[in-house]
């Protein structure tokens, strides 16, 4: 699939455009580069993309905006490039509907990762923006937010949110601890390297269900998420 | 203040040195033999009464007819006119003019309803059983005036305390409302301006600091604007950067990847910084506890030492990311310096505590409060792979500050640091 998989990368400094393609190319990715948003709509109008690269600061209309834009009128997935790189971008960059943040600089390693585990999710179907709801509590993983019942943030690390995405996709099933630990392959979990009992004892804790009423421990099998689930 | 309301209650209430009585109440009380109003009345043997004095025989004679009495059976006696020579201090003044009404022989026209006696006088009535009735204004006037003054004085006093604390408070808000803006101007140069009321001096005053603060914040918000410009642009050729050095061989790549890492570590520290006291993120209720548990196993996972003592979870309203920089400082520090964290989260009157302790050598006292400057570093830390560029607990302080609370250092008794943040509920 990577060979087929079309890139499409939206930066309006040419330095970055040509490094970037050259490391995709080099990887067997096709690239395409455009230096603004209407550049950007020219070419999806006539080309179908599987992803696009989309810096957030360049003249004429911004990254955001365009990446807000995309979510509407297409199915593609975006990866955000930006030198505005904290955490505060991040969540603005995730919440107009990007797949993932990146933040400049970064090595082509992180980049080439990232690219390969959004076209992943896409195909599977797998899209990081969704929200769902249970029991009351909502949890948006595009901005990384569990609120519970009473309205209340209540913070998780990286590896609680991954196997509590895991959980949620297929509750109601039970999910072995391979099955948990593949959920947790990706370029987000980098932190995600504890045993998951120790993830999923932290995770019931946070959503004080210490037992196993949120959570089900199936002897020599594995978990199963008892709540049912409904998408936002 | 309190001359001011003696002055005040004077101009409203003028000394009635002379009260006056209307022939009624002196008929009613030389009649019926009890008190009425300010007349008392009491009643002495025939040896007492002094025999009419023969100045006021008139005076008596028309006063019997009015009251419907014999002359004989009444005397009227006044105080002493007073000389200027011999004013007598226990009789006190009284106004003779007052009396001249009764004098004229025209006062048969006198109204005895609104027929005024004012002054020290006497009335004598004799009774049937030769006793005689006296009825005079209370005591004297001078003690009427002593009881009078020691009301006005209590009055005073019950109106004065109040009022004077009003007005010193008055007097004093704006004063230390400057004092409390200057304090947070030094630790949060965005504090909303001094509010302009109070006395002309105060205003203008505050005007002036308002201006001060403007302008200081100003000249902060311009240098930050710096900063970030060269931050940003800095960060678009050292992306090309990494990825030119993917096409290198040899050892130099990998030392040049590390140079580019450190380089985009400390832009990400001062972009970091200077977004997250920008605090212009929403305020969302959050769990603190979660925070600090999600902090803290993260942590652990690093396989750093730390331990979360157990306490209630405490729900306040904050900006997330602003406080996951703030205690995820915290934190580190205490395990890259201290060599671990003990973390104790728990509520003190109207305030999250946080206190996070090390193992640590701790710091010099006059160390404690510098740290928190942008940009120092202690000595030990200059070498970057463990201290960073010094922008850790400025975040720390002005997070802190602009939720409404503070952050600070202590060395503990025993040894190592303890770092205490306080949030308001």
């Amino acid at each position: 699939m990577n060979g087929a998989a079309k890139i499409l990368i939206v930066d309006d400094d040419p330095g970055i455009r040509s490094v970037v393609a050259e490391c995709l190319q080099g990887h067997d990715f096709q690239v395409l580069a455009a230096s603004d948003t209407r550049a950007m709509d020219r070419i999806l109008s006539e080309e179908a993309v599987d992803l696009v690269i989309l810096d957030v600061l360049m003249p004429g209309e911004n990254g955001l905006s365009a990446c807000r834009r995309l979510a509407r009128t297409h199915d593609i997935p975006v990866v955000m490039l930006s030198a505005l790189d904290d955490a505060f971008d991040r969540v603005d960059g995730l919440e107009s509907g990007a797949d993932y943040y990146l933040g400049k600089p970064c090595n082509p390693r992180e980049l080439l990762a990232v690219v390969r585990a959004t076209l992943r999710r896409a195909a599977t179907g797998e899209r990081s923006r969704d929200k769902v709801a249970f029991l009351g509590w909502t949890v948006d993983f595009a901005t990384r937010e569990l609120i519970d019942p009473s309205g209340v943030l209540v913070h998780l690390t990286d590896g609680e949110f991954v196997v509590l995405r895991a959980f949620v996709e297929r509750p109601r099933r039970v999910l072995s601890r391979d099955q948990l630990l593949d959920a947790a392959r990706g370029p987000d979990t980098e932190s995600f390297d504890r045993a998951i009992d120790v993830q999923v004892s932290r995770l019931r804790r946070k959503l004080r269900a210490p037992d196993s009423e949120l959570i089900r421990t199936v002897r020599n099998e594995g978990y199963m998420f008892m709540p049912s689930i409904k998408k936002q | 203040m309190l001359q001011l309301i003696n002055v005040a209650l004077l101009l409203i209430f003028p000394p009635q040195l002379d009260l006056s009585f209307t022939l009624d109440e002196l008929r009613a009380a030389l009649d019926d033999g009890i008190d009425v109003g300010d007349l008392r009345v009491r009643t002495v043997s025939p040896a007492e009464v002094k025999a009419q004095d023969a100045q006021f025989d008139a005076l008596r004679n028309q006063l019997a007819e009015r009251l419907g009495l014999s002359p004989g059976k009444l005397v009227v006696e006044f105080a002493k006119m007073p000389s200027p020579q011999e004013v007598r201090a226990d009789k006190g003044i009284f106004d003779a003019a007052n009396l001249m009404p009764l004098y004229a022989p025209h006062s048969g026209r006198v109204d005895p309803g609104t027929f005024a006696f004012s002054g020290h006088f006497k009335v004598a009535r004799q009774l049937e059983d030769g006793n005689w009735r006296i009825v005079g204004p209370v005591d004297s006037v001078r003690a009427l005036w002593q009881r009078r003054a020691v009301v006005w004085l209590g009055v005073t006093v019950l109106l004065a305390v109040p009022l004077a604390y009003l007005v010193a408070s008055w007097l004093s808000t704006p004063i230390r409302r400057f004092s409390a803006a200057a304090e947070r101007l030094g630790r949060n140069l965005h504090e909303p301006p001094l509010v302009l009321e109070g006395p002309p001096e105060i205003v203008s005053a505050a005007r002036t600091f308002n201006e001060m603060s403007r302008r200081l914040s100003q000249y902060v918000d311009d240098r930050m604007a710096m900063v970030t410009a060269i931050a940003h642009d800095l960060r678009t050729p050292l992306t090309r950067l990494a990825f030119r050095v993917e096409g290198m061989q040899g050892p130099a790549r990998a030392k040049a990847e590390q140079d580019i890492d450190e380089m985009r570590a400390m832009l990400s520290a001062v972009l970091e910084f200077i977004r997250t006291i920008q605090n212009d993120r929403p305020r969302q209720r959050q769990e603190l506890r979660s925070l600090i548990m999600t902090i803290a196993d993260e942590q652990a996972d690093l396989g750093h030492q730390i331990v979360v003592e157990d306490g209630p979870d405490i729900v306040l309203a904050g900006d997330r990311l602003g406080l996951r920089s703030l205690f995820t400082n915290l934190i580190t520090n205490a395990v890259a310096y201290g060599g671990s964290a003990c973390v104790r989260v728990f509520r003190e009157g109207r305030q999250a505590i946080i206190e996070i302790d090390d193992e640590g050598p701790g710091l010099a006292d006059d160390q404690l409060e510098k740290v928190f400057d942008p940009f120092y570093r202690v000595e030990s830390s200059r070498n970057r792979e463990t201290g960073g560029i010094g922008l850790g607990l400025a975040l720390v302080r002005s997070v802190a500050v602009a939720h409404g609370g503070d952050a600070r250092l202590e060395n503990r008794l025993g040894r190592g640091i303890r770092a205490r943040v306080a949030l308001p509920l």
